[in-house]
């Protein structure tokens, strides 16, 4: 995990006076609610429904466990006991006081951490696969490249205005979990004939109410121009991007207004400008990133009372049925021989989709410690991981995830559903989402069926903006006010891989009422269409179409 | 000579929010350029000697950001003024990205390039750790010099 040097704790501690004195001036009437909006949403302050909600940064989803601790102390001690983890990686904090958002700011600079440009209309946090560094098929280790691109986006003086939010992500894998091209850009790490490490660079893409797969801009962009290459994109959008129409100032805009070839053009003549400048990667200043990410603490030799034997003996034969079937949902080889990744679900019954206690915090934070090097790390869908944790220890940390409720076994399942805050917190949103997700994962509880329904994604979003990523789920879910009602769209056959789509809307949108229900339906048209058990959601609707779904959604 | 129409590579006078003029002299070389403007053409006629003001009406206007680096990496080495109405909080980047001084908007109603002149505030140097996209270098600090 990246440790900070003196220059970026100074740079958070100095943020922390800075939104101090705003704040002052703000509740002293110095500063307008026009003037503070900005800068209030640059360090992460929205003002939501009821209260105040801080978004605090997770870059590219790496914590460890005294950060974990502190997230779970201002759970208790600025909020109401719980964080939500974000699809981007971040935690949300739905329940402050903006008089004490200073101090909260504080405790976390104590750790290392921070709330800066987590909203507004800057740089966002920038977010990667959760098995960077641990995945064997990677090409490399994405998280130095994301550390480099957050220290050169965080306050970078020119890009703090941006016509609206931006947000990047790095994968470095073929198999991408970070879901780049749905991004502003999309950076994907691939090597040449030459075998020289570069970058891919998709730009434009995005969700919200014109979704958008990202296009290729750059087919190799050597790593030593990351950073010049990056300015010039922003530098275009900067001066280019429409800023008399909120909803149409994302880059995405930009491109399809300008074509990916003028824009293309446009980047380059601003990238010719500065490529050789003092932006210019030298070998030693990524290495000298590379060195501060710590190596993993790999936990083999634990005290002998939490040992088990391997084989399995002296277990009960139903201790090691769950046992294994948890093992086979929720964990995955790492590239490092004997260690595993092991996902902790945070969609829980009757809980909103990637909450999180106070009290499980400190556990895992815990269990982090004993099992995992003491790091833990937020998903894209919402969950955490343990990103190496020995083999011999699987069966102990089952046991005690067991004891802390903490085992549920729906990774990669339909009841690992992707959900935005809905009208519950959401001051934008049209409709409820959270009680969805739960009817829909109450729908399917029987562990043998959400084994044999395989991975099916569904995300629900309860405006147009889209935070919970309706538009790349397999089974998407929109919700739409009708005259003061709720309703919902759904969407079939999207998905937020390397093969990035954009569903299909399926008909007109059913009613709160039935929602659930007809979710349930497609998917039990799903089990009875696929070839086999191999067949995914996405490819059965690309072989079948939206027809035999429509027939049971509304009896065509 | 300012950008009052005599040289065509300079931003049209017909965008400016007001006519320079300075009735108690010589006008100095003072080229107006707004937020919006599209082209970058003019910013090749610069020579040293050019005064550039770049002005916006919102706070919250990212593009005077880009145009002074712009400006700076095309290596105008003049003055460089952003003028608006910007929160103390904005100055360090203002700075950053290769402005001189700041001009409060305000200041530009009396219509007078005299008045500009007179109510230019020079931009500290920022404080704290540089950034890797800094574009503040000895050749372009105007911090120094008076209006």
């Amino acid at each position: 995990m990246y440790q900070y040097s003196q220059t970026d704790q100074h740079l958070v501690d100095q943020r922390v006076v800075q939104f101090r004195n705003q704040t002052d001036r703000y509740l002293n009437g110095d500063l307008s609610e026009d003037q503070f909006r900005p800068l209030r949403l640059m360090n992460g302050l929205y003002i939501q429904r009821y209260a105040p909600m801080l978004r605090i940064a997770i870059p590219y989803g790496e914590l460890n466990s005294r950060q974990l601790r502190m997230l779970a102390r201002i759970a208790r001690q600025y909020d109401r006991g719980y964080g939500h983890i974000t699809t981007r990686q971040n935690i949300q904090f739905n329940w402050l006081k903006l008089e004490q958002v200073p101090d909260l700011l504080a405790d976390l600079s104590l750790v290392q951490m921070h709330a800066i440009q987590t909203s507004g209309n800057c740089i966002r946090n920038i977010t990667s696969d959760h098995l960077a560094g641990i995945d064997a098929a990677e090409i490399e280790d994405p998280r130095p490249w994301c550390e480099i691109i957050r220290q050169w986006a965080t306050l970078h003086p020119e890009f703090l205005y941006l016509p609206r939010k931006f947000k990047i992500a790095v994968t470095g894998s073929e198999n991408d979990r970070a879901a780049i091209l749905a991004h502003d850009i999309g950076l994907r790490l691939v090597r040449n004939p030459g075998q020289e490490t570069g970058f891919q660079v998709f730009v434009g893409g995005g969700l919200g109410r014109t979704p958008v797969v990202g296009k290729l801009l750059h087919e190799f962009l050597p790593k030593h121009h990351l950073l010049s290459y990056l300015e010039a994109i922003l530098r275009v959008y900067n001066l280019h991007g429409r800023r008399d129409n909120k909803y149409k100032a994302r880059i995405k805009i930009l491109v399809n207004s300008m074509g990916i070839q003028a824009f293309g053009q446009a980047v380059n003549d601003r990238f010719q400008e500065i490529r050789d400048g003092k932006l210019t990667l030298t070998d030693d200043r990524i290495e000298q990133i590379k060195s501060r990410f710590a190596r993993p603490v790999m936990n083999v030799s634990l005290p002998a009372r939490i040992h088990c034997n391997p084989a399995g003996a002296g277990r009960t034969v139903p201790d090691r049925d769950a046992f294994e079937n948890w093992k086979a949902q929720n964990t995955l080889r790492s590239k490092y021989a004997s260690f595993h990744s092991v996902f902790i679900s945070l969609k829980k019954e009757n809980v909103a989709p990637g909450d999180i206690s106070a009290e499980e915090m400190d556990v895992l934070a815990g269990l982090a410690d004993r099992y995992s090097g003491g790091l833990v790390r937020t998903t894209h869908r919402q969950n955490l991981l343990l990103p190496l944790v020995h083999a011999d220890h699987l069966y102990p940390l089952w046991k005690d995830l067991q004891k802390s409720g903490q085992s549920n076994t729906n990774i990669q399942t339909v009841q690992d559903i992707i959900c935005c805050p809905g009208l519950e917190f959401c001051s934008l949103a049209n409709t409820t989402s959270i009680p969805i997700a739960i009817e829909i994962q109450n729908r399917f509880t029987d562990p043998l069926e959400l084994k044999s329904l395989g991975d099916i994604q569904i995300k629900i979003s309860g405006c147009m903006n889209a935070c919970g990523h309706h538009h790349i789920g397999h089974i998407g879910i929109l919700g739409v006010d009708k005259k003061g009602e709720q309703w919902f769209q759904i969407t079939l056959g999207g998905r937020a891989d390397q093969n990035l789509k954009l569903g299909t809307r399926l008909g007109p949108a059913v009613s709160r009422d039935h929602i659930s229900g007809c979710v349930e339906s497609v998917i039990r048209q799903y089990l009875k269409l696929r070839s086999g058990p191999d067949e995914t959601f996405p490819d059965t609707f690309e072989r079948v179409g939206l027809t035999p779904f429509k027939e049971v959604v509304y009896g065509q | 000579m300012g950008n009052s129409g005599t040289d065509p590579a300079l931003p049209d006078p017909a965008q400016m929010p007001f006519t320079p003029s300075s009735p108690g002299g010589p006008p100095p070389d003072l080229v107006v350029v707004p937020s919006h403007i599209e082209t970058r053409s003019w910013i090749d006629a610069l020579t040293p000697d050019h005064c550039v003001l770049v002005y916006t009406e919102r706070f919250d206007d990212g593009r005077v950001f880009s145009l002074g680096r712009q400006i700076r990496i095309a290596s105008f080495s003049g003055r460089l003024i952003a003028a608006g109405e910007f929160l103390p909080d904005q100055l360090d980047s203002l700075a950053r990205c290769g402005f001189s001084h700041h001009l409060p908007l305000s200041s530009l109603a009396d219509g007078s390039a005299g008045a500009v002149l007179e109510n230019l505030v020079a931009l500290p140097r920022p404080a704290g750790p540089d950034h890797p996209g800094d574009h503040f270098t000895p050749e372009n600090d105007m911090s120094s010099s008076t209006p």
